[in-house]
């Protein structure tokens, strides 16, 4: 029997990042930095509005939400480099503490909602999430973190609900969203890409899918073999994008004399242009290309070594890998020469290395958002499941809002 | 015209086979013949009709018969990853023992090779399966026909097909730009050949429900 108290159910996917959080909705995407912050106190507060010269209004760009738990407003994302003192939802791929990565789901929600309202839709109501939490969590992690946030909402007969307050520093607007919670489904993060190309590559086919998810702090490696992540192989290693631009900060250093330190946010921010020049005072110009090229060349090495090791294991098993896949926002760096080496591993032809390693381009998506977007098509999947129908697999991603500054103008 | 090809024929046939293969050539074929427990007419018929249905899969994905061959084997045996290197070597250790005409294989090496190759051969044969579907699927992406008209063009279809399962010496290869798969495709859909359906799989999964 179709359970039909299913039928008004939002899908919502996401994503506590070691860098960023992503939640997605239908085509929407929000993403903001894994970061909370305690807020300023009412005056300083009140002196910033002031004193705040930025156009970027945008809620997600000055957000704050209210958390009960310690009752005081907290800033999440951008908002947080006015805070003194800042808390990262997950460190080496481990949630760091249960009511901050709370807060992380609360913004998320709130986010989507605000989005759908400006889109003139209805605020989020009712909704399903799939959520990915970092591979180290395992399970007990996951457990514990289920009974945590089930002892955060609050209940009005047999249902149970999620309160948000939030507040737009900038315009010192404040909202409450009430929002019903009728299921939380935890996955380990890199499944949502794999369900992503399960339904749009693979046409809903099972192929065993090795996905590699390279972020900023963390890579994590994945294999799902036969629809089920397999928890022995999984692992989530601390060296990342943040361990490439570090890396080369200190090259800068040394190469100066030790006299000037480029801060790797600095490098991190030209990455996406394809600037490789960075000024040294007192020393001139650095060309950092090479370097680049180098550290990345050696972190593909690492996850090479590792995916190597286990294709060893999955074939003892008498498993075979259909698909290589790579996301994350490393992906754009690394992809390519992770194709290479699988491609000299198994001798294959570019042609065969084109088919079976791929990336999120292939799904229209960037390599940073596929795991919300693979999350959100599980939810989906499990709300068709309620009501025993068939899950609709297309998606279209439409719109995509960051906390990253819009309308810089001074 | 026909009465006097096929007269020709007869008259070859009854040429003894010393005259026209070597020593070594004739020596496999009575060892097959006696494996097989079958006469030389008989193996010679189904070594050619073999011959003529690689031949064809061959020529359709752009190749020659013995190219063919030497990338499906490597493709199947890559398709199995890293733990295939074992078979890759012995195959590359056996033809190059056949080569150098140094020693005969030991019979138990003989066997376990053969098993091997057995598998090999069941994979070439759903291999040419593969081929005929996507040559139909491909033919059939042209755009959408009706079903009587479709039929028909099926029926057009397996007659060429039919005819171009026994090409005349010297014919060229005159296959429409659409038709032509390559081997790097084919070799592809060794990745899984007949993946289970998500739509069967899935299943309620382990979640906090409020």
């Amino acid at each position: 029997m179709p359970d039909l108290s299913y039928k008004d159910v939002t899908p919502i996917g996401g994503e506590l990042g070691t860098s960023m959080s992503k939640f997605c909705e239908d085509g929407r995407i929000i993403a903001f930095s894994s970061v909370v912050g305690d807020g300023l106190s009412d005056s300083l507060e009140a002196n910033w509005q002031k004193m705040n010269r930025s156009t970027d209004h945008r809620w997600i760009r000055n957000l704050a939400i209210y958390d009960d738990s310690k009752n005081m407003w907290r800033y999440v994302g951008a908002m947080s480099r006015n805070s003194n003192q800042i808390n990262w939802f997950t460190h080496k791929g481990v949630i760091q503490n249960y009511a901050d990565a709370f807060i992380g789901i609360q913004a998320g929600l709130f986010c989507l909602s605000q989005e759908r309202e400006e889109n003139e839709k209805e605020p989020l109501k009712k909704v399903g999430l799939g959520f990915g939490i970092p591979v180290k969590a395992g399970e007990v992690v996951a457990e514990t973190f289920f009974n945590y946030i089930k002892s955060r909402l609050k209940a009005e007969g047999n249902e149970k609900y999620l309160y948000i307050k939030a507040k737009n520093v900038a315009t010192g607007e404040i909202k409450e969203l009430k929002i019903q919670f009728a299921f939380i489904l935890l996955q380990f993060q890199a499944y949502g890409a794999y369900m992503s190309f399960l339904m749009k590559k693979f046409g809903m086919r099972l192929y065993n899918t090795y996905v590699v998810d390279v972020g900023h702090g963390t890579w994590i490696k994945l294999p799902v073999i036969e629809n089920e992540a397999d928890i022995n192989l999984s692992d989530s290693v601390p060296e990342g994008i943040f361990t490439v631009t570090s890396n080369i900060s200190q090259i800068i250093f040394e190469s100066s004399g030790q006299r000037y330190k480029i801060p790797e946010q600095r490098i991190m921010e030209k990455l996406p242009r394809n600037e490789y020049k960075v000024e040294v005072p007192g020393s001139g110009i650095f060309d950092f290309k090479n370097i680049l090229d180098n550290e990345c060349s050696n972190l593909c090495e690492h996850i090479i070594q590792a995916v190597k090791s286990d294709l060893v294991s999955i074939n003892r098993k008498g498993k075979t890998i259909d698909y290589f896949a790579m996301v994350g926002g490393g992906a754009s760096l690394i992809f390519d020469k992770f194709k290479e080496k699988i491609r000299a591993h198994y001798n294959w032809s570019e042609e065969i290395a084109r088919d079976r390693v791929i990336s999120a381009i292939e799904l229209g998506i960037d390599h940073r958002y596929v795991n919300s977007v693979g999350f959100m098509l599980l939810a989906r999947d499990q709300i068709a499941l309620e009501l025993e129908k068939e899950v609709n697999p297309d998606f279209e991603i439409t719109n995509i809002s960051t906390d990253d500054l819009e309308n810089f103008r001074i | 015209m026909m009465k006097k090809q096929v007269k020709e024929a007869e008259e070859k046939i009854k040429v003894p086979l010393e005259l026209l293969l070597d020593k070594e050539t004739i020596a496999i074929i009575e060892a097959q013949c006696e494996e097989h427990k079958t006469g030389r007419d008989r193996f010679v018929a189904v070594v050619i009709r073999l011959f003529l249905d690689f031949s064809y899969i061959a020529r359709t994905v752009g190749k020659d018969i013995f190219s063919f061959r030497d990338e499906m084997i490597k493709a199947i045996v890559r398709s199995r990853g890293a733990g295939a290197g074992d078979i890759i070597d012995k195959l590359s250790e056996a033809d190059k023992q056949a080569s150098k005409k140094e020693a005969v294989k030991a019979p138990a090496d003989l066997s376990a090779l053969k098993e091997k190759f057995s598998g090999i051969i069941n994979e070439m044969s759903e291999l040419k399966s593969a081929v005929l579907e996507l040559k139909k699927s491909l033919t059939g992406a042209a755009g959408p026909v009706s079903s009587a008209a479709a039929q028909e063009n099926d029926q057009a279809r397996a007659a060429e097909k039919k005819k171009d399962r026994r090409p005349q010496a010297g014919e060229a290869a005159q296959e429409s730009q659409t038709e032509i798969i390559t081997i790097d495709e084919l070799a592809s859909e060794f990745k899984s050949s007949a993946p289970p359906s998500y739509k069967d799989k899935r299943k309620k999964l382990n979640k906090l429900k409020f």
